[in-house]
């Protein structure tokens, strides 16, 4: 047992769906729309996911189902947007809507009272060619599947992605939404097409937690992977470029609270280091806003919660932030 | 009140009720897909979660429950009021309990002051982890909505390894606190639902909050940074005062949430304290229009349909008890989808009725020039 080889294993297993995360959450908010409906994708994305792979017993279209019902959440928010509702409130509530109504239908209809376990096989790990048969890189590459070596291209693709004309319209309408408009982008269709997009690698996401790596849902099985994702995107300061590195800062922080603990280390200690990195990096970037003048614009642009104008509708002027 | 003031009111009461419904709807159908009547699941509901017998008041269960997830709200209410939109009540919340859990056992003081003492130490800690978004916010820019995120994360992770370490009472499977003393603890007017002073605590903070922030001269400053921002600067309110201050108070009335929590029903503070009732209370806060009767109207719906769920549909009826959470959650979703179509609605007529005044005014005046 090669302890080096089977610690790296399971960090990248339990970086993955912080990286599924981690990239849905910055293409929302490089598009300009802060999402924090990502653990509602995740759990959703988790729950369709094995129940499609267990009716059908095709892992493959539990996968495609779970990311279709995270693209239909993702659509969801993409059009509540469009007509000016409130995200934040709408993301909270679906997180809560999503958590609840998957323990109740499982309690209901899968007899299962906090897991269900429909006793499907996992979905098969790559076997790379010359690779499997090294004793270093067998164990190294042990139950890492498809979606795993996915996650990681989509990271790399993600940071191509940007570089495109397409990318460009993208960026540019989370920039500046007014601007871009003007030159012609058509705003509310990139921001669909954005939060569609996110929604879908999200419930990939939860796909790897359920049919991909475990065979079996438990309630809350996202387990604040969702909140973790968004943090690890932050900690990149949205760029595709960090994308990777932040998620295993958090995926390898707790593989190692599971090695510590042999050691009695406290297991949640390890997982200061990636939140309070991220609370250091915040910080650092409202320093930078602040000598630099508006680089922060992207965050603060897309979180005013608009509370109702409470005296008079008339007077109130219509939010900038909202292109018609 | 003049008829255009009466159906307004109708229409802003009128529409989150509508949406209330359908979500009320939508569960009466999930209800009936398992073969129980969605009414007499209602009436289970109500019964179980606001009536009331002389063997065991279900009611005071609701409202033992309601008292902390109203004093986040309050927290909510007074931050998101001064334009400081903080999604942080979770993370003070359970530091404020283990505030008081700590000041609760570690101190020896006689009854009366005990619980006072231990619910300053919760506001004081809730009011220092409310503080750092709003500093962050005004001197250096900082979303303070993204930064309660990782504010929430750190303090969960905070009263998860205290009360596994340095704070845990004994050696078991589960970390929790040592038992706050008998003097620490709130007074109980029921002792089977631990229905006590809590509540009651709550409910004189929602009238100082409502006080606050409706009749006194700083909490008109506070609203008017949030609402009017400009105004407020242009007429020499301080917003970066206000702003600190809505980090303190908000803070501190979510800290003294955690506090009622392990003072008056739990005593001690077990690993996984934060486990939603901060975020429980902003929803709420929301649900009840950000104002601070409506937040307590809505936390003690919230904490009857919740307690109504478990006692008596999952008892009763067999139906799981998430369906009372999944209803609110639909509640959030929808009433939070028909605020923009009311504001949409109500520009419509008011243009309607600018357009119609302009068309009477024309009509007059070319009468008058016709006779002239």
């Amino acid at each position: 047992m090669n302890i080096v080889a089977d610690f790296l294993n399971s960090g990248i297993r339990l970086t993955t769906p912080i990286l599924f995360a981690a990239i849905a959450s910055l293409i929302s908010a490089r598009a300009g729309v802060l999402n924090l409906g990502i653990e509602s994708k995740v759990l959703a994305g988790a729950f369709v996911g094995i129940l499609v792979a267990a009716a059908t017993g095709d892992n493959t279209l539990g996968v495609i189902a779970a990311a279709l019902a995270g693209a239909l959440i993702g659509l969801l928010m993409a059009a509540a947007h469009r007509i000016g509702v409130d995200l934040v409130i709408l993301a909270i509530g679906l997180n809560i809507l999503v958590l609840q109504l998957t323990v109740f239908l499982m309690r209901s209809y899968l007899g299962g009272v906090g897991t269900y376990a429909p006793g499907i096989d996992r979905i098969d790990a790559v076997e790379v060619p010359f690779l499997s048969d090294l004793p270093f890189a067998s164990q190294l590459l042990d139950r890492l599947n498809p979606l795993v070596y996915l996650a990681f291209t989509l990271a790399i693709l993600l940071g191509m992605y940007f570089r495109t004309r397409s990318g460009r319209h993208l960026l540019a309408v989370g920039e500046a939404p007014i601007a871009a408009a003007a030159a012609g982008l058509n705003v509310g269709r990139t921001q669909l097409l954005a939060l569609v997009a996110a929604g879908a690698i999200a419930g990939i996401g939860g796909a790897f937690l359920s049919v991909g790596d475990l065979g079996f849902f438990t309630r809350n099985m996202s387990a604040d992977r969702g909140w973790i994702g968004i943090t690890a995107a932050l900690l990149a300061l949205n760029r595709p470029a960090f994308i990777v590195p932040a998620a295993a800062v958090f995926g390898f922080a707790s593989a190692a609270s599971i090695r510590l603990q042999a050691f009695d280390v406290p297991p949640n200690l390890t997982q200061f280091i990636p939140q309070g990195a991220a609370f250091v990096a915040l910080v650092l970037v409202g320093l930078r806003a602040q000598s630099r003048g508006n680089v922060a614009r992207l965050w603060r642009q897309s979180s005013r919660i608009r509370l109702r104008p409470r005296r008079s509708t008339r007077t109130s002027p219509k939010s900038e932030n909202t292109p018609t | 009140m003049d008829r255009d003031s009466i159906e307004r009111t109708l229409r802003r009461i009128g529409l989150p009720v509508a949406a209330a419904v359908v979500a009320l709807a939508i569960g009466g159908v999930l209800v009936a897909t398992l073969g129980q009547s969605p009414f007499a699941a209602a009436q289970t509901v109500i019964q179980a979660g606001f009536s009331c017998d002389p063997g065991y008041c279900n009611v005071g269960g609701s409202l033992t429950l309601a008292a902390p997830i109203i004093l986040c709200a309050l927290g909510a209410v007074v931050a998101l009021r001064t334009g400081l939109f903080s999604i942080g009540q979770e993370g003070q919340y359970a530091l404020g309990g283990l505030a008081a859990a700590v000041v609760g056992h570690g101190i020896l003081l006689p009854a009366g002051i005990h619980p006072i003492v231990s619910l300053a130490a919760a506001a004081a800690v809730g009011a220092i982890w409310g503080l750092i978004p709003a500093v962050l916010k005004i001197f250096l820019g900082v979303n303070e909505l993204i930064i309660t995120i990782v504010l929430n994360a750190i303090a969960g992770l905070l009263v998860d390894f205290l009360v596994n370490y340095p704070l845990r009472a004994e050696a078991s499977t589960v970390g929790y606190t040592h038992v706050v003393e008998e003097t620490a603890r709130l007074p109980l007017f029921d002792i089977s639902t631990k229905f006590g002073l809590g509540f009651v605590i709550a409910i004189v903070a929602v009238i100082g909050v409502w006080f606050f922030l409706s009749r006194t001269t700083a909490g008109y400053e506070q609203r008017m940074s949030g609402e009017a921002t400009l105004f407020a600067r242009y007429s020499g309110m301080s917003s970066t005062g206000s702003v600190l201050r809505a980090g303190l108070l908000g803070g501190a009335l979510a800290g003294i949430g955690g506090g009622v929590q392990v003072l008056g029903v739990n005593y001690r503070v077990i690993e996984g304290f934060s486990d939603g009732t901060g975020f429980t209370g902003l929803t709420a806060a929301i649900l009840g229009g950000t104002t601070a009767i409506g937040a307590a109207i809505a936390g003690v719906l919230y904490a009857g349909i919740t307690v109504g769920a478990v006692n008596g549909l999952q008892i009763v009826l067999g139906v799981p008890r998430e369906i009372g959470s999944t209803v609110l959650a639909l509640m959030i979703v929808l009433i939070a989808l028909q605020a923009p179509l009311l504001t949409r609605l109500e520009r419509w007529l008011d243009r309607r009725r600018a357009n119609r005044r302009h068309d009477a005014l024309a009509e007059t005046t070319a009468g008058k020039e016709a006779s002239a």
